[in-house]
């Protein structure tokens, strides 16, 4: 039973943390109806710009939080309005140059942070880290679980922000649609910016979690993006609650495949799952559960 | 306009172009040309494994500049690096491109198995000479290839060859009977299982967990909540770095209760180990193939070198240790130093074939010891041509630093065991 439970838990808590970073992928999706390849990339440029506020400013990483996420989100405004946004509906010699385009700076940060920082694993000690709570044969890592708080919170905020807020109304009617949007007043241009830096501030707050648990180097984003990307499919493009329930049956699956099935399949399973979504369920599960 | 401009531009650009073209050929001075040796380096200098690799280049490079061979008979020696990206497809393209438009004489590399594999099939195909470094899969040097060489790589069965010792006079002795074995889903991790199964099992030792693991995951509590409900009373674990740390904290965490934790080398021999891991890094055991303590001493191309001259040398020159990745970099430097000068002293004019000649008689003392190249049988009826056989040994980390406690003649401290994972 406490096997269970442990996988249950661990399960959970990673899918949280899962969510936080697919749900910038999915609202940008939604908005832009591309997908994002640089999202890992800036996701690790957010856990870079807290390691520095860590190493030279002593902040801890829950407190680094916020700035490093104002930060991510004038980068992924900015990259949106004066690189991304440049070639939207432009005529290139291949379809989808947004989509190149994004993988494109996605691999150059990486080396731009390479040259900077080195492919030096890089990790930090902050308080708390290494610390568990043991629970009847059972072990809680307390930043997996300040993780998921804080994942939980912020899809709620975000849910609120796009349910109940003019902006949030105006980042919706964009992606259902935009000419109609633009009809209607809304400046569809400035809202993919904002949406593009929201993303990107969501995604540096998942890598600003991840700091305390795992170790940071140039390339720490790629499986980060492939279980962003798989979250985005599984919940549906746009929506909130879909990524949170994405991110945790992903979470889910691999944690309960790694331990009754193998290591080696739990992300099979994630994938199989990905595969079957795709298949029986394409609009995700936001057809199911709504927005 | 513009057009017009543009267009009388491009004719002049033309024009100035095409002028020494028509002018006579002046007779030029005949000079000697002198064609570089050129040697190759095949690493993994991006990519998941960049950090072995850049160790196993830097040292690979400073062997050639600590023995001073920037000419050998008038020729200079000219070093050219291709990045493999830690990816077998690029590292195969990396070997062809540094044999047919680089035309090197020769090529040093080869971290990861899955990566060296391919590269030396590819040096098999184009006939040119090809010092392995770390790859360690068995199979590598297990057929009979003409144009590859072990260098001072350890293969992936022999990893364990002091701690076999140690655990029949150590581990055995003091209560182990059941073993969980974890590891990582690579040529390496299971080629590595696949030779460490037998031997558990013919000294009694009872194998409760039996899994491979993808070394990139994040999160390894749900491997290790089921190895714990196994209750094994050692776990060998066969790890690179990040995996290497984040399974030792996060066994800790889960309060895994055993007697020991040997690594299988690789990353629990890295410095970084004991960053990466924390505090929880102290007790670990590991197989090592190389310390810094270890007397390995000698001279060549009248140039004294230690291992500890090596270790301080990198230390001063790249402000981090180096571990046994960096020593393998180093000894392939000076095979390569040495075959090349050894090609140049049998009068032969350097280039691929006198260069494979020269490493099929290599004899030599490196940092890691005895480097012989020839064809051998183990015990366990493995063959392997062009292969030495290196030394291994067993530390322990102790106060945060590695020391070699196994074989006792080696040890520079007493072993600690019990070495639980919970008591430190």
């Amino acid at each position: 039973m406490a096997l269970f439970g442990q996988t249950f838990i661990t399960g959970v808590l990673m899918g949280g943390i899962y969510a936080i970073i697919a749900i910038g992928m999915t609202l940008v999706m939604g908005v832009m109806k591309i997908i994002n390849l640089a999202h890992g990339a800036l996701m690790m440029v957010g856990m870079y710009i807290c390691l520095v506020l860590f190493e030279h400013a002593g902040l801890h990483p829950y407190v680094a939080l916020i700035p490093t996420m104002i930060a991510l989100f004038i980068i992924g405004y900015l990259l949106q309005k004066y690189s991304i946004g440049r070639v939207s509906g432009v005529e290139t010699i291949i379809p989808e140059s947004q989509v190149l385009l994004t993988l494109a700076l996605g691999l150059a940060i990486t080396e731009v942070i390479r040259v900077i920082f080195t492919s030096n694993y890089q990790i930090i000690h902050p308080a708390l880290t290494g610390e568990y709570w043991h629970l009847a044969g059972m072990t809680i890592e307390i930043p997996y679980l300040i993780g998921f708080v804080i994942a939980t919170i912020f899809v709620a905020l975000l849910h609120f922000f796009l349910a109940r807020t003019d902006l949030g109304q105006s980042v919706i009617a964009t992606s259902q649609d935009k000419d109609a949007a633009v009809y209607m007043g809304i400046n569809a241009e400035r809202i993919t910016n904002f949406t593009f830096g929201l993303g990107t501030a969501l995604a540096a707050a998942g890598g600003v979690i991840l700091m305390p648990l795992f170790y940071l180097y140039p390339h720490v984003w790629h499986p980060y993006l492939m279980k962003a990307f798989v979250i985005t499919i599984l919940g549906g493009m746009g929506s909130t609650v879909g990524a949170l329930s994405g991110g945790l049956i992903l979470g889910l699956a691999e944690s309960f495949g790694s331990t009754y099935w193998g290591p080696q399949w739990g992300e099979v399973i994630g994938f199989i799952i990905f595969l079957l979504i795709l298949l029986f369920l394409p609009g995700g599960l936001k057809r199911i559960i709504g927005r | 306009m513009k057009k017009g401009l543009l267009s009388i531009l491009v004719v002049c650009v033309v024009a100035l172009l095409a002028i020494p073209a028509c002018a006579p050929a002046k007779p030029s001075p005949a000079k000697p040309s002198v064609e570089p040796i050129k040697v190759g380096m095949n690493f993994s200098l991006t990519g998941s494994k960049a950090k072995f690799g850049e160790m196993n280049m830097n040292s690979a490079t400073l062997a050639f500049s600590d023995f001073g061979i920037d000419r050998i008979n008038d020729r200079p020696v000219k070093i050219t690096e291709e990045d493999n990206r830690s990816e077998p497809a690029t590292a195969k393209s990396a070997e062809e491109k540094l044999a047919t438009a680089n035309k090197v004489d020769l090529i040093i590399g080869g971290y990861s198995s899955s990566c060296t594999e391919p590269m030396t099939s590819a040096a098999e195909d184009l006939g040119i000479p090809h010092i392995i470094v770390t790859g360690s899969k068995d199979a590598i040097t297990g057929k009979p290839l003409e144009w590859v060489f072990s260098g001072p790589r350890v293969p992936a069965s022999h990893y364990g060859d002091a701690m076999w010792e140690f655990i029949d006079e150590v581990i055995i002795p003091g209560g182990v009977k059941k073993v969980a074995l974890l590891y990582e889903m690579t040529d390496w991790g299971t080629s590595s299982a696949k030779s460490l199964r037998p031997k558990l099992e013919e000294r009694g030792l009872e194998i409760v967990y039996d899994s491979k693991y993808n070394s990139e995951a994040t999160d390894f509590k749900p491997m290790l909540s089921k190895v714990k409900a196994a209750d094994p009373d050692m776990v060998i674990p066969v790890s690179y770095l990040t995996d290497a740390g984040l399974l030792v904290r996060q066994a800790t965490g889960l309060e895994l209760d055993i007697l020991a934790w040997i690594g299988q080398a690789g990353g629990y021999t890295m410095p970084e180990f004991a960053e990466l891991a924390g505090k929880d890094a102290n007790l670990i055991f590991s197989t090592t193939n190389w310390n810094p303590k270890a007397a390995w001493e000698g001279t060549l191309n009248g140039i004294k070198w230690s291992g500890k001259k090596y270790s301080d040398e990198y230390v001063e020159k790249y402000d981090t240790e180096p571990d046994y990745h960096g020593a393998q970099g180093y000894a392939a430097g000076q095979i390569a130093v040495d075959a090349l000068l050894r090609a140049a002293e049998a009068g032969n004019t350097i280039n691929r074939e006198s260069i494979r000649d020269a490493l099929d008689n290599t004899d030599l003392t490196t940092v890691m010891g005895v480097i012989k190249h020839h064809k051998w049988t183990d015990e366990m009826g493995h063959h392997y041509y062009h292969q030495g056989l290196p030394p291994t040994y067993v530390i322990q980390w102790q106060d945060m630093a590695q020391e070699v406690v196994w074989p006792e003649d080696a040890a520079s401290v007493d072993y600690i065991f019990p070495a639980p994972l919970l008591e430190q």
